[in-house]
């Protein structure tokens, strides 16, 4: 239809293969910043997307619309190389040799400087977005590192209901990362 | 635009324009499952000490294609919905009975692991939930050459040959029943300096969760059975042709009897197609 915008299940499961580069073009940057706020080196962060994106490639077939959201099933796979890379210290790349993909081994500092903006650009937007008492509980205690006692002090209430703030505003977050489309 | 987005794009797309190869027995996978490893060294002890003594009760056949439930994808399962293998051969079906089962390595045809997620990962950037406990579906058809670390087909007497391996560490065994039928139990505790490891394999523990993981190594007993040095847990074998073994463990010699409590409820709803 004229005008309209296909839906990510509808690009993912398109046989057109340029419809997957539309998918991937929805998605890299979030995803890119995604994992480099957990692994905190970009070089790292690039090697789980492109594995996390290759996998995407070679299981969509099996993806069935319906139950979860194409960008939902998308940060399955992405939390299961997350998962994968801590347990091993590095990043498999076994999707991306089963594709025969021809990627740089390191990044160029332009790329490494990209990935550090995303990461930092894409956490705040989403921060920004939390209930004001979460948002500020959040920052306070993951970006300043300040303890429960001292942001209970500044804000006249208990390190308890800090410390809830922040596990809410994390629970928060966590959802939204899982099916930010 | 970035040099690396518009190359990994470039590459994408003309990968998504060729036919997917097909996908090889991962060794890899092996070499990563902690869990895994224990479970090949159980079979064989099994076969070897253990009488054959008790009258089975099979579970019923269930054919491939009727196996029920979601198509399982690696991930954070839900509690209480049923899944279906895709890869594992033979394929199973099973319950996620808890809310925070996670599903690694599942399109492999040599074994499945469930981690039981608790804590946090130790990087500070990190807020994943960090896997604490294992549950493994595991196949054992090759075993590493004593010495040289290569691969071969699982040896004939196979328990001979897991019993004269040092880096196995079989502390019990006793009878029980997997699956409606009847098994060995194998309690294990792997040593914490292996004689045998796979070398550049380590494994990220995490024991407390505001502490930075600490590396272990990975002992060499099988391709797709590479417990973590110090690593303890139960093996559950069931008795005859049934290539699936189970395997509950922890990278923590105290937290064993959690997985397997944790994991007896889901283990009672696996169903196994024939």
């Amino acid at each position: 239809m004229p005008g309209s915008q296909p839906t990510d299940e509808q690009l993912l499961l398109s046989a057109d293969a340029e419809d997957f580069g539309r998918f991937y073009d929805r998605h890299i940057d979030v995803l890119l910043g995604w994992f480099a706020r957990r692994v905190g080196d970009p070089d790292t962060a690039a090697d789980l997307a492109a594995e996390t994106f290759a996998a995407a490639l070679v299981a969509r077939g099996r993806f069935r619309p319906g139950a979860v959201p194409a960008a939902g099933w998308l940060y399955g796979i992405a939390q299961h190389k997350l998962a994968d890379c801590y347990r091993r210290g590095s990043a498999d790349d076994r999707m991306c040799r089963r594709l025969s993909l021809s990627l740089p081994s390191r990044l160029d500092a332009e790329d490494r400087e990209m990935i550090e903006v995303l990461a930092r650009d894409s956490a705040l937007a989403l921060i920004d977005a939390l209930p004001g008492d979460q948002r500020d509980a959040v920052l306070a205690h993951v970006f300043e590192d300040a303890d429960y006692e001292d942001i209970a002090a500044s804000e006249h209430t208990s390190p308890a209901a800090i410390r809830k703030r922040v596990s809410r505003g994390l629970a928060v977050l966590r959802r939204r990362l899982g099916v930010q489309r | 635009m970035s040099t690396y987005r518009d190359l990994l794009r470039a590459e994408l797309v003309a990968a998504a324009e060729r036919p997917l190869p097909r996908a090889r027995p991962s060794r890899t996978f092996v070499l990563r499952s902690a869990a895994f490893a224990v479970a090949a060294a159980a079979v064989a002890l099994a076969i070897f000490v253990l009488p054959w003594s008790v009258s089975p009760a099979p579970q019923p056949a269930v054919p491939q294609a009727q196996l029920p439930g979601e198509p399982l994808f690696g991930g954070s399962l839900q509690a209480g919905e049923r899944y279906r293998t895709q890869h594992l051969v033979p394929s199973i079906s099973f319950v996620a009975t808890g809310d925070r089962w996670f599903a690694q390595d599942t399109d492999t045809s040599d074994g499945l692991l469930l981690q039981w997620r608790e804590g946090r990962l130790g990087s500070s950037t990190g807020r994943e939930l960090a896997p604490v406990l294992f549950l493994g579906f595991l196949r054992l058809p090759t075993v590493y050459d004593p010495g040289t670390l290569h691969a071969r087909p699982a040896p004939r007497d196979l328990v001979g040959w897991l019993r004269a391996n040092p880096d196995l560490g079989v502390t019990g065994v006793s009878r029980t029943t997997l699956f409606g039928r009847p098994a060995t139990q194998l309690d294990f505790r792997v040593p914490t300096h292996p004689r045998q490891t796979i070398p550049d394999c380590v494994y990220n523990v995490v024991t407390v969760d505001t502490e930075p993981p600490r590396q272990t190594p990975c002992a060499a007993i099988a391709p797709n059975a590479t417990p973590g040095a110090g690593s303890a847990g139960r093996l559950l074998v069931p008795d005859g042709p049934d290539p699936l073994v189970v395997v509950q463990s922890s990278f923590d010699p105290k937290r064993v009897g959690e997985i397997v409590r944790d994991s007896a409820p889901l283990l009672g709803t696996v169903l196994i197609a024939r």
